[in-house]
């Protein structure tokens, strides 16, 4: 009975604890952006440095963000898909042939949510949990 | 006057000027890149002169700077102290401009570069002296140093005009190009020709080339180069010769291997140097990456049984990032026909480097 017992009262305790909330990892842009979706292909681009322009003509400012956070796991899984070590190998390459410069890093998700309220080329991936008012999330098309 | 001075001189003057007009670049946008490396080779032939046989060798210490101007104008230029720079001793170094250039944002699929910048050639060049960007000590003398191995260059190592080039996607698949025009390795007058390294020329016949690179996948790229000039040739009277060079590339990736692999041939005036190498890399953990390549160069097709080929086989280590020591054993095999110029038979070195990159 008391084994019996002990078995319910952990189930209970497993049924209220709140499951950890795992939001989607999101890619976003200034308000101002008129674009609303964009590929998967041309997200790698603009990280690889290769796709610099948006359609409207303004000049793109990624963001790499939060090392240790699920989002870049997520982006660098399905979207880059590469590991950490062979895109800044990547980048290595890039700076030191004169092609451009990584995107730039902050540390927090909100610092990359702030900077790209206020630029108008700015785009950053972070968790869905993280977007302001302030910014657009842009739908993710697969390639076609 | 001397160089050192010279460029202290500038520098000084430089950050006068920026003091004065603080608003004319926001140096938070400016970056700084660079990197430090330095070598020892122990190898089993004697000391000669020139040779680094047991020596260590300060190789590199380049600064480049990436000064933003607008969002689609900004000014790149790397510096390199080459061999432990003291110009004031004989062997002494030097200070290279390796690239300096105006870059130019057009659209993604346009742009314009104007200065001097090191010929888009391969998979190498581009990156000649960045010891941090390439897996070896040094990158393989075959096709990008043909003259260590007793050919003549296949293309100058900079291009001095300007550059096209962008990006073309199309779905899964990416293009990169880029054109270029610069000065040719033509010269006029008397000297020796080993001055003008697409520095200066006649202004009668230009270089030109293209590279392109065809990458189908996230694993697989082609590649194909080409250049275009005419050489200066002689010592006392400096001929101009054709040359053109042709190369083609094919690299893939799985999670665990890279194979990169190169071929080029060059004509000057009718004689031809061929250069190719295959490169294996395993990514054995993030720390440790043991690489073989083997190299082939026939230097002279009009000279039988002179091919030189050599095989290394390396290991990089990475303790922390931005820190990478290299070691390899590399086997040297000359055939009997090898150029006079080259001062050793068959040979075996142990080289080392450690380089720093920031």
């Amino acid at each position: 009975m008391m084994a019996k017992n002990i078995a319910l009262l952990l189930t209970l305790i497993a049924l209220a604890a709140p499951l950890p909330v795992r939001a989607e990892m999101a890619v976003i842009v200034n308000k101002d952006n008129p674009l609303k979706a964009m590929n998967k292909a041309d997200l790698s681009l603009i990280y690889f440095g290769k796709k610099k322009m948006f359609e409207s003509g303004d000049v793109i400012v990624p963001i790499d963000t939060a090392p240790d956070k699920p989002a870049r796991q997520d982006f660098f899984a399905n979207i880059l898909r590469k590991d950490e070590e062979s895109y800044r190998l990547y980048w290595v390459r890039m700076i030191f042939s004169g092609k451009g410069q990584p995107p730039l890093a902050f540390k927090t998700e909100e610092e990359a949510v702030r900077f790209v309220a206020s630029n108008k080329g700015g785009i950053a991936f972070v968790d869905s949990s993280q977007i302001t008012g302030d910014v657009k999330m842009l739908h993710i098309l697969e390639n076609e | 006057m001397n160089p050192f001075k010279t460029i202290l001189s500038l520098t000084a003057a430089v950050f006068l000027c920026s003091l004065q007009n603080a608003a004319a670049i926001d140096l938070s946008k400016v970056t700084l890149n660079g990197y430090i490396d330095l070598e020892y080779t122990v190898a089993d032939y004697g000391d000669t002169p020139n040779q680094n046989n047991g020596a260590f060798h300060q190789h590199h210490l380049s600064f480049l700077l990436d000064i933003p101007v607008n969002e689609q104008v900004s000014a790149y230029t790397h510096i390199e102290f080459d061999h432990g720079a003291n110009t004031s001793v004989k062997n002494g170094g030097d200070i290279i401009v390796e690239n300096a250039f105006i870059r130019y944002l057009v659209c993604d699929e346009v742009q314009l570069r104007f200065g001097k910048a090191l010929t888009p050639f391969g998979y190498y060049n581009e990156i000649h002296d960045s010891t941090p960007a390439f897996i070896s000590v040094f990158i393989p003398r075959t096709i990008y140093r043909v003259d260590e191995r007793g050919g003549k260059p296949m293309f100058p190592k900079w291009n001095t005009g300007i550059n096209v080039l962008g990006t073309v996607a199309m779905k899964a698949t990416e293009l990169d190009y880029v054109l270029y025009v610069g000065n040719g390795e033509n010269a006029t007058g008397t000297g020796s020709p080993a001055t003008n390294e697409a520095e200066a020329d006649d202004n009668k016949n230009k270089a030109y080339g293209a590279r392109v690179n065809l990458q189908p996948n996230d694993h697989t790229q082609f590649g194909l180069s080409y250049f275009n000039g005419e050489k200066a040739t002689g010592t006392l009277t400096i001929v101009n010769v054709p040359h053109s060079t042709m190369g083609v590339l094919f690299t893939t990736n799985t999670s665990s291997f890279n194979l990169l692999a190169e071929y080029a041939q060059s004509d000057v005036n009718g004689i031809k140097d061929v250069g190719a190498y295959g490169q294996v890399t395993y990514f054995l953990s993030k720390k440790f990456t043991p690489y073989y390549r083997y190299e082939y160069t026939d230097p002279n097709d009009h000279i039988s049984t002179d091919t030189w080929t050599e095989q290394i086989i390396g290991l990089n280590i990475k303790p922390v990032n931005n820190l990478i020591f290299k070691i390899e054993a590399s086997n040297n095999h000359r055939e009997r026909n090898y150029t006079p110029a080259v001062p050793h038979a068959d040979f075996n070195e142990l080289r080392m480097a450690v380089a720093l990159y920031f």
